[in-house]
């Protein structure tokens, strides 16, 4: 299994290679069409690379903060619907009373059981 | 199941948006006067209908839910159905996952039972997805720092209560965490133990994943699985890679853990190139079960 922060930025690879620099192997179908800047392209970049979803992706869920539930739904759906495997979620679920812990951790699962969220 | 209270007010609008269209495209070629009254008469009905089915609009609900937390964003990532790579190509998640992925591994039967521990526990169960709850404390960084919150969780039993009663498929923490209710729990939760860290009680900090305990002292406590870190893109990933790819080197007295413990290891990369200086890099997390 992986675990994975959701990608944030994106064009790291051109960036390095700009100008004359160089920086590892680059192809600039990269980001042309194997992904878009839509999180589930980039998500789904992350799956790719665990050889196509043979080694299940688990997205992280960041630092608690003011819309740490929302937040945690957002991640769940956008790991869900590009092919990954589940959530590994703490600081949003320790930080904070054990009940609405347990809630944020059973909303994060809600996704993963509702078959209106499809994978795209 | 924990769901949240079914709110008729919030269910509505949707359900009612959806029949009226219906009744609309139903009626397209009668005059402009019926079609409202159709309108209206199909908004009243659909209201009868949430009220007597309430009970039972589980799904709905949930989707409702699910809806209202993504907000602004709800159509984009609900809808998007384009993808660069099509879903056609990957390997996805189902109840058969570790037998029509691992099966024709080399992942030993150890390895392959200690995957089924976590993808048949939870809410989650059989359903070929995971929730995992991890918390790290001790010498990653102070217990203070993350539960100043919420001090229960100084108390480490109280991590896997929280995981065990949110429904978890496993708890990843540390050795001291797991170890010191392992007898307790290790049967009632999978756990997944990280064997390395980062170590920020020097200063200026330091950015590098050491181990912290050997993959038969996790097999030992009776986890499920092993995790550990790379910070790909650091000074030190190269001898990240190699220790956690070798399944747990290292503590100086223990030269090399022996593999076949059985225990899938969970492992990512925090993929950030040179971690910043004063902030927590992300960084790749592996988990495999011992053994790997």
């Amino acid at each position: 299994m992986i675990k994975q922060k959701l990608p944030e930025n994106n064009g790291g690879y051109a960036a390095l290679n700009s100008g004359d620099a160089s920086y590892g192997k680059f192809d600039k179908r990269i980001y042309s069409e194997l992904a878009s800047d839509h999180p589930i392209d980039l998500c789904r970049y992350q799956v790719a690379n665990c050889y196509m979803g043979r080694l299940g992706l688990i997205n992280s869920g960041g630092a608690s903060g003011k819309n740490d539930m929302a937040e945690a739904v957002a991640t769940a759906v956008i790991n869900k619907r590009a092919g990954g495997t589940g959530l590994i979620t703490g600081r949003k679920a320790f930080q904070c009373p054990m009940r609405e812990g347990i809630e944020l951790l059973n909303a994060v699962q809600d996704v993963y059981l509702a078959k209106e969220v499809t994978v795209a | 199941m924990l769901l949240k209270p079914l709110k008729q007010e919030t269910l509505a609008p949707k359900l009612l948006s959806g029949l009226t269209k219906g009744v609309f495209s139903g009626r397209l070629g009668q005059a402009r006067s019926s079609l409202a009254f159709c309108r209206v008469r199909g908004i009243l009905n659909a209201g009868r209908w949430v009220l007597r089915n309430a009970r039972r609009l589980g799904p709905n609900t949930m989707s409702t839910t699910i809806e209202q937390y993504l907000g602004d964003k709800a159509n984009d990532l609900l809808n998007f159905n384009h993808p660069k790579i099509p879903k056609s190509r990957l390997h996805l998640p189902g109840p058969d996952f570790v037998e029509r992925i691992f099966g024709p591994s080399d992942r030993n039967n150890r390895v392959l039972v200690n995957l089924e521990r976590i993808y048949s526990h939870g809410r989650l169960g059989r359903t070929g997805y995971v929730s995992i709850l991890p918390v790290d404390q001790g010498i990653e960084h102070s217990a203070g720092a993350s539960f100043a919150k919420n001090p229960d969780y100084f108390d480490a039993e109280n991590i896997v209560r929280l995981a065990i009663e949110g429904g978890c498929n496993a708890v990843a923490s540390t050795f001291g965490a797991l170890g010191i209710v392992a007898r307790k729990y290790a049967g009632k939760i999978p756990f997944l133990v990280k064997i390395n860290h980062n170590e920020l009680l020097t200063c200026p900090n330091k950015f590098d994943q050491k181990m912290f305990g050997t993959i038969k002292q996790a097999a030992d406590m009776g986890a499920a699985a092993v995790g550990a870190t790379i910070y790909f893109g650091s000074d030190e990933s190269g001898r990240q890679i190699v220790e956690v790819g070798h399944g747990a080197l290292v503590l100086p007295a223990q030269p090399r853990v022996q593999e076949g413990q059985g225990l899938p290891c969970l492992g990512g990369p925090h993929r950030t190139g040179q971690p910043p200086r004063g902030h927590h890099p992300g960084g790749l997390d592996q988990t495999e079960a011992p053994g790997e």
